[in-house]
Protein backbone atom coordinates (compact mmCIF):
# COMPACT_ATOMS: atom_id res chain seq x y z
CA UNK A 1 0.00 0.00 0.00
CA UNK A 2 0.93 3.32 -0.88
CA UNK A 3 -1.07 5.89 0.91
CA UNK A 4 -1.51 9.31 -0.20
CA UNK A 5 0.44 12.24 1.27
CA UNK A 6 -2.05 15.21 -0.44
CA UNK A 7 -4.09 16.49 2.66
CA UNK A 8 -7.13 16.77 0.20
CA UNK A 9 -7.10 13.38 -0.84
CA UNK A 10 -7.28 12.42 3.10
CA UNK A 11 -10.22 14.46 3.71
CA UNK A 12 -11.90 13.05 0.34
CA UNK A 13 -10.96 9.69 2.04
CA UNK A 14 -12.29 10.29 5.03
CA UNK A 15 -15.38 11.93 4.65
CA UNK A 16 -16.04 9.08 1.46
CA UNK A 17 -15.63 6.33 4.50
CA UNK A 18 -17.89 8.38 6.87
CA UNK A 19 -20.67 8.48 4.49
CA UNK A 20 -20.28 4.58 3.31
CA UNK A 21 -20.86 4.19 7.06
CA UNK A 22 -24.29 4.72 7.04
CA UNK A 23 -24.73 1.53 5.19
CA UNK A 24 -23.71 -0.04 8.54
CA UNK A 25 -25.74 1.95 10.88
CA UNK A 26 -26.41 6.07 11.56
CA UNK A 27 -23.91 7.17 13.63
CA UNK A 28 -21.68 10.08 14.66
CA UNK A 29 -19.37 10.06 12.06
CA UNK A 30 -21.89 9.79 9.42
CA UNK A 31 -23.80 12.90 10.90
CA UNK A 32 -20.86 15.08 10.76
CA UNK A 33 -20.24 14.23 7.10
CA UNK A 34 -23.45 15.31 6.64
CA UNK A 35 -23.84 18.61 8.54
CA UNK A 36 -20.60 19.46 6.96
CA UNK A 37 -21.87 18.64 3.56
CA UNK A 38 -25.17 21.14 3.93
CA UNK A 39 -23.08 23.96 5.53
CA UNK A 40 -20.10 23.49 2.70
CA UNK A 41 -22.68 23.64 -0.09
CA UNK A 42 -24.79 26.50 1.36
CA UNK A 43 -21.16 28.41 1.87
CA UNK A 44 -20.15 27.95 -1.61
CA UNK A 45 -23.93 29.08 -3.26
CA UNK A 46 -24.10 31.97 -1.36
CA UNK A 47 -20.51 32.80 -2.23
CA UNK A 48 -21.05 32.02 -6.09
CA UNK A 49 -24.58 34.35 -5.72
CA UNK A 50 -22.48 37.10 -3.83
CA UNK A 51 -19.95 37.05 -6.53
CA UNK A 52 -22.12 36.21 -9.85
CA UNK A 53 -25.01 37.75 -9.26
CA UNK A 54 -24.17 41.08 -6.82
CA UNK A 55 -21.21 42.01 -7.39
CA UNK A 56 -20.98 41.31 -11.26
CA UNK A 57 -24.42 42.13 -12.43
CA UNK A 58 -25.90 44.74 -9.62
CA UNK A 59 -23.18 46.18 -7.99
CA UNK A 60 -20.36 46.82 -11.18
CA UNK A 61 -22.92 47.37 -13.66
CA UNK A 62 -24.12 50.32 -10.91
CA UNK A 63 -20.58 51.99 -10.46
CA UNK A 64 -19.84 52.05 -13.94
CA UNK A 65 -23.04 54.26 -14.37
CA UNK A 66 -26.05 51.85 -15.52
CA UNK A 67 -28.92 52.32 -13.46
CA UNK A 68 -31.00 49.83 -14.55
CA UNK A 69 -29.37 47.85 -11.98
CA UNK A 70 -30.90 49.41 -9.84
CA UNK A 71 -34.45 48.13 -10.90
CA UNK A 72 -33.54 44.55 -9.07
CA UNK A 73 -31.61 46.34 -6.15
CA UNK A 74 -34.95 47.76 -5.10
CA UNK A 75 -37.01 44.86 -5.87
CA UNK A 76 -34.55 42.80 -3.89
CA UNK A 77 -34.64 44.99 -0.97
CA UNK A 78 -38.83 45.17 -0.94
CA UNK A 79 -38.25 41.00 -0.07
CA UNK A 80 -36.38 42.18 2.85
CA UNK A 81 -39.63 43.48 4.46
CA UNK A 82 -41.07 40.02 4.85
CA UNK A 83 -39.34 40.17 8.33
CA UNK A 84 -40.91 42.76 9.29
CA UNK A 85 -44.96 42.85 10.45
CA UNK A 86 -45.75 46.03 9.58
CA UNK A 87 -44.45 46.50 6.10
CA UNK A 88 -44.74 42.84 5.45
CA UNK A 89 -46.95 43.10 2.11
CA UNK A 90 -44.55 45.17 0.44
CA UNK A 91 -43.11 42.23 -0.08
CA UNK A 92 -45.57 40.89 -2.46
CA UNK A 93 -44.70 43.33 -5.07
CA UNK A 94 -41.24 41.53 -5.85
CA UNK A 95 -42.67 38.03 -5.01
CA UNK A 96 -45.94 38.91 -7.84
CA UNK A 97 -43.16 39.67 -10.57
CA UNK A 98 -41.23 36.95 -10.19
CA UNK A 99 -44.08 34.97 -10.27
CA UNK A 100 -46.31 36.40 -12.72
CA UNK A 101 -42.36 36.35 -15.04
CA UNK A 102 -41.99 32.86 -14.23
CA UNK A 103 -45.47 32.00 -15.14
CA UNK A 104 -45.76 33.86 -18.53
CA UNK A 105 -42.67 32.50 -19.84
CA UNK A 106 -43.00 28.99 -18.64
CA UNK A 107 -46.10 28.74 -20.18
CA UNK A 108 -44.80 29.95 -23.93
CA UNK A 109 -42.08 27.32 -23.13
CA UNK A 110 -44.40 24.22 -22.41
CA UNK A 111 -46.50 24.91 -25.06
CA UNK A 112 -44.46 25.14 -27.63
CA UNK A 113 -42.57 22.04 -26.30
CA UNK A 114 -44.40 19.96 -24.86
CA UNK A 115 -47.46 20.30 -26.68
CA UNK A 116 -46.61 21.52 -29.64
CA UNK A 117 -43.96 19.57 -31.03
CA UNK A 118 -45.12 16.62 -28.91
CA UNK A 119 -48.69 16.26 -31.12
CA UNK A 120 -46.55 17.31 -34.40
CA UNK A 121 -44.20 14.21 -33.75
CA UNK A 122 -47.26 12.49 -33.13
CA UNK A 123 -48.70 12.31 -36.29
CA UNK A 124 -46.70 10.02 -38.08
CA UNK A 125 -47.55 7.57 -41.37
CA UNK A 126 -48.22 4.39 -40.12
CA UNK A 127 -47.34 2.74 -42.91
CA UNK A 128 -43.22 4.07 -43.54
CA UNK A 129 -41.50 3.55 -47.28
CA UNK A 130 -38.13 3.52 -48.40
CA UNK A 131 -36.82 5.67 -50.99
CA UNK A 132 -37.28 3.41 -53.54
CA UNK A 133 -40.62 2.37 -52.45
CA UNK A 134 -40.60 -0.52 -50.78
CA UNK A 135 -41.50 -1.48 -47.52
CA UNK A 136 -39.62 -0.07 -44.24
CA UNK A 137 -41.03 -2.74 -41.93
CA UNK A 138 -39.23 -2.23 -38.52
CA UNK A 139 -40.24 1.56 -38.86
CA UNK A 140 -43.83 0.81 -39.83
CA UNK A 141 -43.96 -1.78 -36.95
CA UNK A 142 -42.51 1.18 -34.50
CA UNK A 143 -44.74 3.66 -35.97
CA UNK A 144 -47.77 1.01 -34.53
CA UNK A 145 -45.66 0.73 -30.98
CA UNK A 146 -46.38 4.20 -31.03
CA UNK A 147 -50.16 4.72 -32.02
CA UNK A 148 -50.78 1.89 -29.84
CA UNK A 149 -48.78 3.37 -27.00
CA UNK A 150 -50.15 6.80 -27.29
CA UNK A 151 -53.91 5.54 -27.53
CA UNK A 152 -53.57 3.11 -24.70
CA UNK A 153 -51.74 5.02 -22.71
CA UNK A 154 -53.99 8.67 -22.66
CA UNK A 155 -57.10 6.08 -22.28
CA UNK A 156 -55.30 4.65 -18.72
CA UNK A 157 -54.79 8.33 -17.77
CA UNK A 158 -58.51 9.60 -18.77
CA UNK A 159 -60.28 6.68 -17.59
CA UNK A 160 -58.12 6.16 -14.18
CA UNK A 161 -60.18 5.34 -11.29
CA UNK A 162 -60.09 1.41 -10.80
CA UNK A 163 -63.90 1.16 -10.83
CA UNK A 164 -64.33 2.38 -14.09
CA UNK A 165 -64.80 -0.75 -16.11
CA UNK A 166 -65.00 1.13 -19.39
CA UNK A 167 -61.69 0.42 -21.69
CA UNK A 168 -60.42 -1.92 -19.52
CA UNK A 169 -58.01 -3.91 -22.23
CA UNK A 170 -56.97 -0.34 -23.39
CA UNK A 171 -56.16 0.77 -19.92
CA UNK A 172 -54.22 -2.72 -19.11
CA UNK A 173 -51.84 -1.89 -22.55
CA UNK A 174 -51.70 1.67 -21.35
CA UNK A 175 -50.55 0.21 -17.87
CA UNK A 176 -47.75 -2.47 -19.22
CA UNK A 177 -46.47 0.77 -21.24
CA UNK A 178 -45.73 2.97 -18.54
CA UNK A 179 -44.36 0.07 -16.38
CA UNK A 180 -41.62 -0.52 -19.68
CA UNK A 181 -41.34 3.46 -19.19
CA UNK A 182 -40.80 3.38 -15.26
CA UNK A 183 -38.22 0.00 -15.76
CA UNK A 184 -35.84 1.81 -18.58
CA UNK A 185 -35.85 4.70 -16.34
CA UNK A 186 -35.09 2.65 -13.22
CA UNK A 187 -32.69 1.20 -15.29
CA UNK A 188 -30.64 3.93 -16.44
CA UNK A 189 -30.77 5.34 -12.91
CA UNK A 190 -29.05 2.16 -11.23
CA UNK A 191 -26.44 2.63 -14.05
CA UNK A 192 -25.67 6.28 -13.09
CA UNK A 193 -25.73 5.45 -9.50
CA UNK A 194 -23.24 2.32 -9.91
CA UNK A 195 -20.93 4.45 -11.65
CA UNK A 196 -20.56 7.18 -9.11
CA UNK A 197 -20.17 3.94 -6.92
CA UNK A 198 -17.30 3.16 -8.54
CA UNK A 199 -15.76 5.96 -8.94
CA UNK A 200 -15.62 6.66 -5.34
CA UNK A 201 -14.03 2.98 -4.52
CA UNK A 202 -11.33 4.36 -7.46
CA UNK A 203 -10.63 7.06 -5.64
CA UNK A 204 -9.92 5.00 -2.69
CA UNK A 205 -8.18 2.21 -3.56
CA UNK A 206 -6.25 4.39 -6.13
CA UNK A 207 -5.88 7.84 -5.66
CA UNK A 208 -5.84 7.39 -1.66
CA UNK A 209 -4.46 4.06 -0.98
CA UNK A 210 -2.28 3.75 -4.45
CA UNK A 211 -3.41 0.36 -4.76
CA UNK A 212 -4.49 -0.05 -8.58
CA UNK B 1 -35.08 -18.56 11.64
CA UNK B 2 -37.75 -20.49 10.05
CA UNK B 3 -37.15 -23.05 7.93
CA UNK B 4 -38.50 -21.46 4.66
CA UNK B 5 -38.09 -17.77 5.45
CA UNK B 6 -33.94 -17.45 4.63
CA UNK B 7 -34.60 -15.44 2.39
CA UNK B 8 -36.64 -12.84 3.87
CA UNK B 9 -33.91 -12.40 7.10
CA UNK B 10 -31.02 -12.42 5.00
CA UNK B 11 -29.24 -8.63 5.84
CA UNK B 12 -29.48 -5.38 4.13
CA UNK B 13 -25.73 -5.41 5.09
CA UNK B 14 -24.53 -8.44 3.36
CA UNK B 15 -25.94 -7.92 0.18
CA UNK B 16 -24.53 -4.59 0.40
CA UNK B 17 -21.27 -6.27 1.07
CA UNK B 18 -21.17 -8.88 -2.00
CA UNK B 19 -21.72 -6.20 -4.23
CA UNK B 20 -18.92 -4.15 -3.14
CA UNK B 21 -17.11 -7.13 -3.65
CA UNK B 22 -18.19 -8.16 -6.82
CA UNK B 23 -17.01 -3.97 -7.64
CA UNK B 24 -13.45 -4.36 -5.88
CA UNK B 25 -12.36 -7.89 -7.32
CA UNK B 26 -13.88 -6.91 -10.57
CA UNK B 27 -11.64 -3.83 -9.93
CA UNK B 28 -8.52 -5.66 -10.07
CA UNK B 29 -8.97 -8.06 -12.84
CA UNK B 30 -7.35 -6.69 -16.13
CA UNK B 31 -10.90 -7.02 -18.94
CA UNK B 32 -10.09 -6.46 -22.35
CA UNK B 33 -13.47 -6.10 -23.44
CA UNK B 34 -13.98 -4.74 -27.02
CA UNK B 35 -15.75 -1.40 -27.26
CA UNK B 36 -18.18 -1.38 -30.21
CA UNK B 37 -19.59 2.36 -31.17
CA UNK B 38 -23.27 2.46 -30.87
CA UNK B 39 -25.58 4.06 -33.44
CA UNK B 40 -26.10 7.26 -30.83
CA UNK B 41 -22.71 7.80 -30.47
CA UNK B 42 -21.60 7.75 -34.28
CA UNK B 43 -25.05 9.82 -35.10
CA UNK B 44 -23.49 12.30 -32.28
CA UNK B 45 -20.19 12.00 -33.37
CA UNK B 46 -20.69 12.62 -37.42
CA UNK B 47 -22.89 15.92 -36.73
CA UNK B 48 -20.48 17.43 -34.47
CA UNK B 49 -17.83 16.26 -37.11
CA UNK B 50 -19.91 18.38 -39.95
CA UNK B 51 -19.99 21.42 -38.07
CA UNK B 52 -17.64 23.69 -39.80
CA UNK B 53 -14.23 24.20 -38.10
CA UNK B 54 -13.38 27.16 -36.15
CA UNK B 55 -17.23 27.88 -35.68
CA UNK B 56 -18.53 29.16 -32.10
CA UNK B 57 -20.50 26.89 -29.83
CA UNK B 58 -22.30 27.53 -26.41
CA UNK B 59 -21.52 25.36 -24.03
CA UNK B 60 -24.29 25.07 -21.10
CA UNK B 61 -23.59 23.10 -18.03
CA UNK B 62 -26.71 22.12 -16.30
CA UNK B 63 -25.13 19.36 -13.80
CA UNK B 64 -23.45 20.33 -10.39
CA UNK B 65 -20.82 18.58 -8.34
CA UNK B 66 -22.57 15.69 -7.45
CA UNK B 67 -23.07 14.50 -11.15
CA UNK B 68 -19.26 14.84 -11.70
CA UNK B 69 -18.17 11.17 -11.62
CA UNK B 70 -20.51 10.63 -14.30
CA UNK B 71 -20.70 13.78 -16.51
CA UNK B 72 -17.48 15.21 -16.30
CA UNK B 73 -15.74 12.48 -18.88
CA UNK B 74 -18.70 12.90 -20.80
CA UNK B 75 -17.88 16.23 -21.14
CA UNK B 76 -14.27 16.16 -21.59
CA UNK B 77 -14.79 13.78 -24.45
CA UNK B 78 -17.12 16.00 -26.49
CA UNK B 79 -15.10 19.26 -25.46
CA UNK B 80 -12.25 17.29 -26.46
CA UNK B 81 -13.79 16.70 -30.15
CA UNK B 82 -14.67 20.59 -30.36
CA UNK B 83 -11.11 21.66 -29.24
CA UNK B 84 -9.93 19.52 -32.13
CA UNK B 85 -12.19 21.30 -34.56
CA UNK B 86 -10.88 24.99 -33.73
CA UNK B 87 -13.95 25.60 -32.18
CA UNK B 88 -14.57 28.37 -30.18
CA UNK B 89 -16.67 27.90 -26.52
CA UNK B 90 -18.51 30.12 -24.95
CA UNK B 91 -19.39 28.24 -21.22
CA UNK B 92 -22.20 29.21 -19.14
CA UNK B 93 -23.58 27.30 -16.15
CA UNK B 94 -26.95 27.23 -15.43
CA UNK B 95 -26.69 25.96 -11.49
CA UNK B 96 -25.09 28.38 -8.98
CA UNK B 97 -22.64 25.40 -7.48
CA UNK B 98 -21.18 24.88 -11.32
CA UNK B 99 -19.99 27.83 -11.98
CA UNK B 100 -16.20 26.84 -11.68
CA UNK B 101 -16.93 23.18 -13.32
CA UNK B 102 -15.88 24.86 -16.97
CA UNK B 103 -12.17 25.75 -15.26
CA UNK B 104 -11.84 22.07 -13.56
CA UNK B 105 -13.01 20.66 -17.00
CA UNK B 106 -10.24 22.82 -18.70
CA UNK B 107 -7.13 21.81 -16.42
CA UNK B 108 -8.63 18.18 -17.28
CA UNK B 109 -8.30 18.78 -20.58
CA UNK B 110 -4.39 20.30 -20.31
CA UNK B 111 -3.69 16.84 -18.97
CA UNK B 112 -3.93 14.96 -22.48
CA UNK B 113 -1.04 14.98 -24.38
CA UNK B 114 -2.55 16.13 -27.70
CA UNK B 115 -3.14 19.55 -25.77
CA UNK B 116 -0.53 21.73 -24.95
CA UNK B 117 -0.14 24.34 -22.22
CA UNK B 118 -0.53 26.69 -24.89
CA UNK B 119 -4.39 25.12 -25.98
CA UNK B 120 -7.09 25.82 -25.21
CA UNK B 121 -6.46 29.10 -24.05
CA UNK B 122 -8.64 31.23 -22.01
CA UNK B 123 -9.83 34.47 -24.39
CA UNK B 124 -8.59 32.97 -27.47
CA UNK B 125 -9.97 29.44 -27.14
CA UNK B 126 -12.62 29.67 -24.95
CA UNK B 127 -14.56 32.55 -22.42
CA UNK B 128 -16.86 31.66 -18.92
CA UNK B 129 -19.63 33.48 -18.25
CA UNK B 130 -19.85 31.77 -15.28
CA UNK B 131 -23.55 31.30 -13.38
CA UNK B 132 -26.37 33.16 -15.32
CA UNK B 133 -29.17 33.64 -13.12
CA UNK B 134 -33.04 33.06 -13.56
CA UNK B 135 -31.97 29.24 -15.07
CA UNK B 136 -30.59 28.37 -18.15
CA UNK B 137 -33.74 30.51 -19.83
CA UNK B 138 -31.73 33.64 -19.55
CA UNK B 139 -28.97 31.75 -22.10
CA UNK B 140 -31.36 33.24 -24.51
CA UNK B 141 -30.93 36.68 -24.02
CA UNK B 142 -27.17 36.07 -24.73
CA UNK B 143 -28.13 37.21 -28.51
CA UNK B 144 -27.54 40.92 -26.84
CA UNK B 145 -24.79 39.99 -24.28
CA UNK B 146 -22.76 38.98 -26.45
CA UNK B 147 -22.17 42.26 -28.04
CA UNK B 148 -20.06 43.16 -24.91
CA UNK B 149 -17.89 39.57 -25.23
CA UNK B 150 -14.40 40.07 -25.89
CA UNK B 151 -13.71 36.76 -28.02
CA UNK B 152 -12.13 37.01 -31.32
CA UNK B 153 -14.41 36.58 -34.03
CA UNK B 154 -17.38 36.23 -31.80
CA UNK B 155 -20.84 37.71 -33.55
CA UNK B 156 -24.19 37.70 -32.26
CA UNK B 157 -24.83 33.74 -33.03
CA UNK B 158 -23.60 30.26 -31.89
CA UNK B 159 -23.04 27.12 -35.00
CA UNK B 160 -24.75 25.09 -32.27
CA UNK B 161 -25.81 24.48 -28.65
CA UNK B 162 -24.04 21.96 -26.33
CA UNK B 163 -25.98 20.82 -23.15
CA UNK B 164 -24.64 18.96 -20.17
CA UNK B 165 -27.44 18.27 -17.97
CA UNK B 166 -27.93 15.56 -15.27
CA UNK B 167 -31.22 15.26 -13.19
CA UNK B 168 -32.70 18.76 -14.02
CA UNK B 169 -33.44 18.29 -18.00
CA UNK B 170 -37.26 18.88 -17.61
CA UNK B 171 -36.12 23.05 -17.25
CA UNK B 172 -33.95 22.55 -20.14
CA UNK B 173 -34.70 21.57 -23.08
CA UNK B 174 -37.99 23.91 -23.65
CA UNK B 175 -36.13 26.75 -22.65
CA UNK B 176 -33.13 26.36 -24.23
CA UNK B 177 -35.35 25.50 -27.45
CA UNK B 178 -37.16 28.46 -27.06
CA UNK B 179 -34.38 31.03 -25.49
CA UNK B 180 -32.32 29.87 -28.38
CA UNK B 181 -34.34 31.50 -31.01
CA UNK B 182 -34.29 34.95 -29.68
CA UNK B 183 -30.34 34.24 -29.55
CA UNK B 184 -30.39 32.62 -33.44
CA UNK B 185 -33.01 35.60 -34.55
CA UNK B 186 -35.32 33.05 -35.12
CA UNK B 187 -33.13 30.59 -36.26
CA UNK B 188 -33.91 26.67 -35.50
CA UNK B 189 -30.60 26.26 -33.61
CA UNK B 190 -28.61 22.76 -33.35
CA UNK B 191 -29.10 21.60 -30.13
CA UNK B 192 -26.74 18.34 -29.13
CA UNK B 193 -27.57 17.04 -25.61
CA UNK B 194 -25.48 15.54 -23.52
CA UNK B 195 -26.99 13.92 -20.31
CA UNK B 196 -26.60 11.53 -17.50
CA UNK B 197 -28.10 7.72 -17.77
CA UNK B 198 -31.05 8.48 -15.54
CA UNK B 199 -32.63 11.09 -17.45
CA UNK B 200 -32.69 9.89 -20.91
CA UNK B 201 -36.32 8.28 -20.41
CA UNK B 202 -37.34 12.13 -20.62
CA UNK B 203 -34.88 13.11 -23.59
CA UNK B 204 -36.33 10.68 -26.09
CA UNK B 205 -39.74 12.75 -27.39
CA UNK B 206 -37.37 15.59 -27.92
CA UNK B 207 -35.80 13.78 -30.26
CA UNK B 208 -38.74 12.62 -32.17
CA UNK B 209 -40.10 15.61 -32.45
CA UNK B 210 -36.35 16.83 -34.01
CA UNK B 211 -36.17 20.02 -31.18
CA UNK B 212 -32.84 18.08 -30.19
CA UNK B 213 -30.97 17.35 -32.81
CA UNK B 214 -28.50 14.84 -31.60
CA UNK B 215 -28.11 13.04 -28.12
CA UNK B 216 -24.83 11.52 -26.38
CA UNK B 217 -26.86 9.74 -23.26
CA UNK B 218 -25.39 8.09 -20.25
CA UNK B 219 -21.65 6.80 -19.25
CA UNK B 220 -22.08 3.87 -21.72
CA UNK B 221 -21.09 6.36 -24.52
CA UNK B 222 -17.33 7.60 -23.23
CA UNK B 223 -15.64 4.83 -24.18
CA UNK B 224 -17.46 4.69 -28.07
CA UNK B 225 -16.84 8.17 -28.22
CA UNK B 226 -13.40 8.38 -27.23
CA UNK B 227 -13.14 5.05 -30.00
CA UNK B 228 -14.44 7.61 -32.28
CA UNK B 229 -11.88 10.42 -31.55
CA UNK B 230 -8.90 8.34 -31.23
CA UNK B 231 -9.88 5.61 -33.86
CA UNK B 232 -8.58 2.85 -31.26
CA UNK B 233 -9.35 2.67 -27.79
CA UNK B 234 -6.50 2.64 -25.33
CA UNK B 235 -7.13 1.29 -21.86
CA UNK B 236 -8.87 4.56 -20.15
CA UNK B 237 -10.90 4.93 -16.93
CA UNK B 238 -13.99 5.21 -18.89
CA UNK B 239 -13.70 1.72 -20.47
CA UNK B 240 -12.67 0.29 -17.09
CA UNK B 241 -15.54 1.72 -15.87
CA UNK B 242 -17.76 0.04 -18.02
CA UNK B 243 -16.33 -3.55 -18.02
CA UNK B 244 -16.66 -3.12 -14.08
CA UNK B 245 -20.57 -2.11 -14.61
CA UNK B 246 -20.92 -5.33 -16.67
CA UNK B 247 -20.12 -7.45 -13.55
CA UNK B 248 -22.00 -5.61 -11.20
CA UNK B 249 -25.25 -5.48 -13.62
CA UNK B 250 -24.42 -9.24 -14.28
CA UNK B 251 -24.64 -9.42 -9.96
CA UNK B 252 -27.73 -7.68 -9.80
CA UNK B 253 -29.80 -9.72 -12.62
CA UNK B 254 -28.24 -13.23 -10.76
CA UNK B 255 -29.41 -11.74 -7.51
CA UNK B 256 -33.29 -11.00 -8.84
CA UNK B 257 -33.27 -14.16 -10.56
CA UNK B 258 -32.22 -15.87 -6.90
CA UNK B 259 -34.41 -14.23 -4.87
CA UNK B 260 -37.63 -14.63 -7.09
CA UNK B 261 -36.75 -18.57 -7.57
CA UNK B 262 -36.57 -18.68 -3.90
CA UNK B 263 -40.18 -16.45 -3.29
CA UNK B 264 -41.19 -18.92 -5.93
CA UNK B 265 -39.93 -22.16 -3.98
CA UNK B 266 -41.14 -20.58 -0.66
CA UNK B 267 -44.65 -20.03 -1.89
CA UNK B 268 -45.05 -24.03 -3.73
CA UNK B 269 -44.02 -25.20 -0.38
CA UNK B 270 -46.87 -23.27 1.34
Amino acid sequence: MNFSTSPDIWIGALLTLSVFSLLYKNNVVWKIAQSLFVGVSVGYVFSVWVVDVLEKRTITPLLNGDFKALVPIFLGMLMLFSVSKKHSKKAFIPIAFVVSFYLVINLIFYVQTYLISQIQASFVSLIVLNKNGTLNLLQTINSFIKLIGIVSVSTYFYYFPKKNKKFYTARQIGSAYIMVAFGTAFGYTVLSTIVVFIDRLRFLLDEWMGFL
Amino acid sequence: MKKNNWGKSLSDKIIYLAFASVVVVSMFINYNFEVVPGKKSIEFFNKTQKLKNGGTVLVTISYNYSDFAEMNPLTEVVLKHLFKKNMKIVFVTSIPESSDIPGVLIKELLRDSHFSKKFPQEGRDYINLGYIPGGITSVGFLGTICKSIEFQNLKCGFDAIYDFSANNFAENPYSLYFSSKIAFFNKKPKIFEVCSADIVAEIYPFISSKEIYAVLPGFKMVPEYEKLLKGKITKSNASQTMDIVFFAFLFIILSIFVGNLAEFIRRRKK
